[in-house]
């Protein structure tokens, strides 16, 4: 009589208590819930009692679940486990800190365990955007250094470029009209003017890191002279490997309104991050980049690249700030989340197409924005 | 206007630019006059008739923006074609807005800014048919 009102008062307790609390016994059958959890599931102990998980969980979340109690039964060792997903009863998935614990017999058997989970959605939410914030942050003044420097080195090329351009013209103004014809001569000069050009169109890329350009207010663009801009520009990188690029336009007049140094610099994110991932891919290596009009008037801009897609833990990931699976000094990790950040100012969507048997990111931009100026960080 | 009268000031300050320019409208038979900077291009502008300006806009010791300032609260109507070079510089449209008559971002093609001195030949002629000189 006495040992079971002792009993009572435990679970008056336990009860009392904020977090989850969940007693389990061997093959992961629930034994006993204290009203915390009984509330965030929505049933009742009764309804508990011998079964394994609510039908309403994830079957991949109940499975993570068996295996951590199993490994809690077989070593008897305490688990902790930072963040784990758990569907509370109205379907939303929550994030918990759970500690899970071996409860011992006399003979220093493990009979039972005990998990308590706090829910830490809320913090976690709030942490990911004070990361992302300080990743605008870092991202906005690494580019402002850029964009300086970029107007300085456009500066210092583009006059000795003039040079070279007006000499190459020259001399093959003075050999056509010379008595000695030199073909290969005039020809040469003509390559000369044309690599110029070449060199030009990189360096006038490099304005898409100026920081004038980032502030600038929307405007109409062709998309196809955007997309070939970048291209050229990214190409520096591509040339030295065996990455065939191909671009395919549904409709070269095609036009949108948007900050295009932004747009840009989303474009050259991706291009980069696919040739990062499919540049020591075996086989054949490729980046294909198609636009075209959707059935609703946007722009979709698909970039799709040799590499086998992303796996679906990953999925996730990839677009939070600092995430990365580069090499350490290789990747900021703040690429596609900053690219996203840009994207959505826009009135758009940035995703991965998971529909796609190889890697593939669509820009999704309404052709015309809502507002004058697009701003980073709006 | 044969091209021996038309008096071309080019504002360079980078020489082997310069003479490569310099050498090209003397082909074509200008008469032609050059400054290494804005400030020298000013002095000269006092003591020579000058019909077109071709002038950089960074430059060591007076760049082309206070050089075009200076030009058109004296004289709005002579030509002056500017070259930018990075895009710190002003905006086409800024410098158009401050009296530039065309910019072109460099490097640029000769045939265009020829054809654009021949324009600007044009409209001197029209211009002077009515008033008569163009000095400061």
């Amino acid at each position: 009589m006495k040992d079971l009102s002792a009993l009572e008062n435990f679970k008056q307790i336990l009860d009392a208590i904020g977090d989850l609390v969940l007693v389990k016994g061997p093959n992961s059958k629930l034994l006993w819930a204290n009203q915390t959890f009984c509330e965030y599931y929505g049933m009742s102990n009764e309804q508990l009692k011998g079964i394994v998980d609510a039908p309403f969980s994830e079957p991949d979340h109940t499975l993570q679940y068996v295996k951590d109690d199993a490994y809690v039964f077989n070593t008897g060792k305490i688990l902790d486990i930072p963040q784990e997903p758990i569907t509370r009863h109205d379907g939303e998935i929550r994030i918990c800190h759970t500690v899970k614990s071996p409860i011992f017999d006399s003979e220093g058997k493990v009979i039972m365990t005990v998990g308590i989970s706090r829910d830490i959605t809320d913090m976690v939410k709030t942490k990911a955007t004070i990361e992302h914030e300080r990743g605008r942050q870092i991202y906005s003044a690494k580019m402002a250094t850029l964009g300086e420097m970029a107007g300085d080195i456009a500066h210092e090329i583009n006059t000795p470029l003039a040079i070279i351009d007006i000499l190459a013209g020259q001399i093959n103004e003075l050999l056509s009209k010379s008595e000695v014809k030199i073909p290969k001569v005039i020809e040469n000069c003509v390559k000369i003017e044309k690599t110029v050009k070449r060199i030009a169109k990189i360096i006038s890329g490099l304005k898409n890191f100026s920081r004038e350009g980032l502030n600038d207010p929307a405007i109409k663009i062709l998309l196809k002279e955007l997309i070939e801009e970048t291209m050229a520009f990214s190409k520096e990188k591509f040339t030295s490997t065996d990455i065939e690029i191909s671009l395919n336009f549904d409709d070269e007049s095609l036009d949108l309104e948007c900050n295009p140094t932004q747009i840009s610099q989303v474009l050259l994110n991706i291009f980069c991050n696919a040739r990062d991932a499919i540049i020591s891919q075996q086989g054949q290596k490729w980046i294909h980049v198609s636009a075209k009009r959707t059935s609703d008037n946007q722009i979709e801009i698909s970039v799709t690249d040799s590499g086998l897609g992303i796996t679906k833990n990953l999925e996730a990931k990839i677009f939070s700030p600092f995430f990365t699976t580069k090499e350490v000094g290789k990747g900021t990790g703040l690429g596609l989340s900053i690219s996203k950040g840009i994207i959505e100012a826009h009135h758009g969507t940035l995703f991965l197409d998971t529909s796609s048997k190889n890697t593939c990111f669509v820009i999704r931009l309404p052709r015309q924005t809502k507002t004058q100026q697009v701003r980073l960080g709006a | 206007m044969k091209p021996e009268d038309v008096t071309l000031l080019i504002v360079e300050d980078d020489e082997e630019l310069r003479e490569a320019l310099i050498f090209d409208y003397e082909q074509v038979g200008f008469r032609v006059i050059s400054a290494s900077n804005g400030k020298i291009a000013f002095d000269i502008m006092k003591t020579q008739k000058v019909d077109i300006i071709l002038s950089d806009i960074r430059m060591p010791g007076g760049d082309g923006v206070e050089l075009l300032k200076k030009i058109r609260q004296l004289n709005p109507d002579i030509p002056i074609l500017m070259f930018i070079t990075g895009f710190s510089d002003i905006t086409p449209q800024e410098a158009i807005k401050l009296g530039a008559h065309k910019v072109f971002e460099k490097p640029f093609n000769r045939q265009v800014i020829l054809s654009e001195i021949y324009k600007a030949i044009d409209l001197l002629v029209g211009m002077q048919s009515l008033a008569g000189g163009t000095s400061l």
